[in-house]
């Protein structure tokens, strides 16, 4: 895990990576269930007796807590962009399209957030939580100001908020940001990072180089130690994995 | 032997005739063929070689209300294979709107033009379909059998209520005017329309432990942080562009080798 200065930086525009101060809630089952790891954000039970019109309850659990903002920065703008852009195209200058748009508050109103959670009460062991080694939980260092105590982002969890009604807490590095980012993919996308080892392991050559064409973005050239290069045709998910690091 | 039958929509307004969970279609003055020697008398089975059979009988019906009748037959048939028996006549298409209208009017201070609004017509039309000119489509009558089912649900939890609540206003127009809208899924939405909520149910639980967040929590009540707000952003779209010239600097596009053996 790195260290608070360099996972803390303090950022006042909204980024991915912030941590917030935001209500969190899911959908749950009748009988209330809360896993462990989540108990204390679970603090209050809504169920709305037959909203299903067949008598089938619809219960969600809630309560207030730490989270990280996950979405990306680009999503964190895209309504905002999209209102300047049009409002340019109908002749306003540039400085007042963004003004304009930037007074309408029904733009980018949503974020997606994950909690923040005590380690010691996920599965997985708080050592290797915290080394970064268990997919889905990105370690989290305290806060020098103590507004953060050294806890995992729990990413198996997200949850849709409003931007309106979150307090921004604390915005973290970009190299901090970087961690984010992989540890989102691997959760949600690439489960085998480990990919390049078995394919040395295959061909009996170790992988000096990786390129990925820019004329040619599906495409991954491999260059082994030996000067043979292999080309292949990447999935999509590799392709996310360059743009996003 | 051969009997004549007649069908006419259930209505959901009629008395129960029988004590069953579901409210079947009444028979009575039989005209279809039947080809079974089973009984005809009441509460017991008896056996349509097709139902279809029965349909062509349905008089003065529009398609719509024939298929509708198309169902309750099944209904019937299917119910009265258990024994379920039936008293009351069954009425024509002019006979159920006029049962229909003359409920709300009896239950409610509505006029026919207010009745007529709730369904989206004028009164000379609901006029119409009473005297048999013509035929309501399959929506309107059920939006008419919607109409006496609200009437009857005010009516359950204060008699004499009903006029009032359809002529109260919610989101800008009267609750007649939300039905002919289709804003009722079901006869009790009038208590959303009047600002009640689903029935819920709050349970709160205190945390065992102090939360990971109470440090920033009472940050936030002393003022010391923010909400995140809509900060006006300071990144142009074009940041988020793909740099397809500095991209090719990073990583020059030279031809490659293709020197893997066997590979050729």
């Amino acid at each position: 895990m790195i260290g608070p200065d360099e996972f803390y930086e303090w950022h006042e525009q909204p980024r991915q990576g912030d941590i917030v101060l935001s209500g969190i809630s899911r959908i749950i089952a009748e009988d209330h269930r809360s896993p462990s790891q989540w108990e204390s954000l679970d603090a209050h039970f809504v169920q709305i007796d037959d909203a299903w019109d067949d008598g089938k309850p619809l219960g969600i659990a809630a309560g207030i807590g730490l989270a990280m903002v996950v979405t990306h920065d680009c999503q964190l703008d895209k309504e905002w962009n999209q209102r300047v852009r049009e409002l340019q195209k109908g002749g306003m200058a540039e400085e007042q399209a963004g003004l304009e748009a930037a007074s309408d508050p029904t733009l980018d109103r949503t974020l997606v957030v994950s909690p923040l959670v005590d380690p010691d009460e996920i599965r997985g062991g708080r050592g290797n939580l915290l080394a970064g080694k268990v997919i889905g939980y990105l370690p989290v260092p305290a806060h020098p100001e103590d507004l953060v105590e050294e806890c995992v982002v729990d990413l198996t969890y997200q949850c849709t908020v409003d931007r309106l009604d979150v307090i921004k807490v604390a915005s973290i590095s970009e190299a901090a940001r970087k961690r984010l980012r992989y540890a989102l993919i691997q959760l949600d996308a690439l489960r085998t990072a480990e990919l390049g080892f078995e394919i040395e392991a295959i061909v009996g050559r170790t992988i000096r180089e990786v390129e990925i064409p820019a004329r040619d973005p599906m495409a991954i050239r491999i260059q082994l130690d030996n000067g043979q290069v292999i080309e292949l045709l990447q999935q999509p998910v590799l392709q996310l994995l360059f743009f996003g690091l | 032997m051969r009997s004549r039958l007649r069908a006419r929509p259930a209505s959901r307004l009629d008395e129960p005739d029988v004590s069953a969970p579901w409210s079947i279609l009444q028979l009575a003055d039989t005209f279809a063929k039947r080809e079974s020697s089973t009984t005809t008398r009441l509460g017991m089975p008896f056996v349509v070689s097709d139902i279809d059979d029965l349909l062509p009988g349905t008089e003065r019906m529009t398609s719509a209300v024939v298929g509708r009748s198309r169902q309750f037959w099944r209904t019937y048939v299917s119910s009265t294979e258990t024994g379920i028996s039936y008293t009351n006549a069954p009425l024509s298409v002019k006979e159920e709107v006029q049962k229909l209208r003359d409920d709300i009017a009896r239950r409610t201070r509505l006029t026919r033009q207010q009745i007529a609004r709730a369904l989206g017509v004028d009164r000379r039309s609901l006029s119409a379909w009473v005297k048999g000119v013509a035929t309501p489509s399959m929506e309107k009558l059920e939006r008419l059998q919607l109409l006496a089912d609200v009437v009857r649900d005010i009516d359950a939890t204060g008699p004499g209520r009903a006029t009032e609540v359809l002529l109260s206003r919610a989101e800008g127009q009267d609750l007649l005017d939300h039905i002919a809208a289709g804003h009722f899924r079901r006869p009790s939405d009038w208590q959303l329309l009047q600002g009640a909520t689903l029935p819920r149910t709050v349970v709160h639980r205190h945390p065992a432990k102090r939360p990971l967040h109470q440090n920033a929590l009472e940050a936030y009540l002393r003022g010391e942080l923010h909400p995140l707000g809509r900060a006006t952003t300071i990144r142009p779209e074009s940041d988020y562009q793909q740099d397809l010239t500095k991209a090719e600097r990073i990583m020059p596009d030279e031809p490659v080798r293709k020197s893997r053996p066997g590979y050729r």
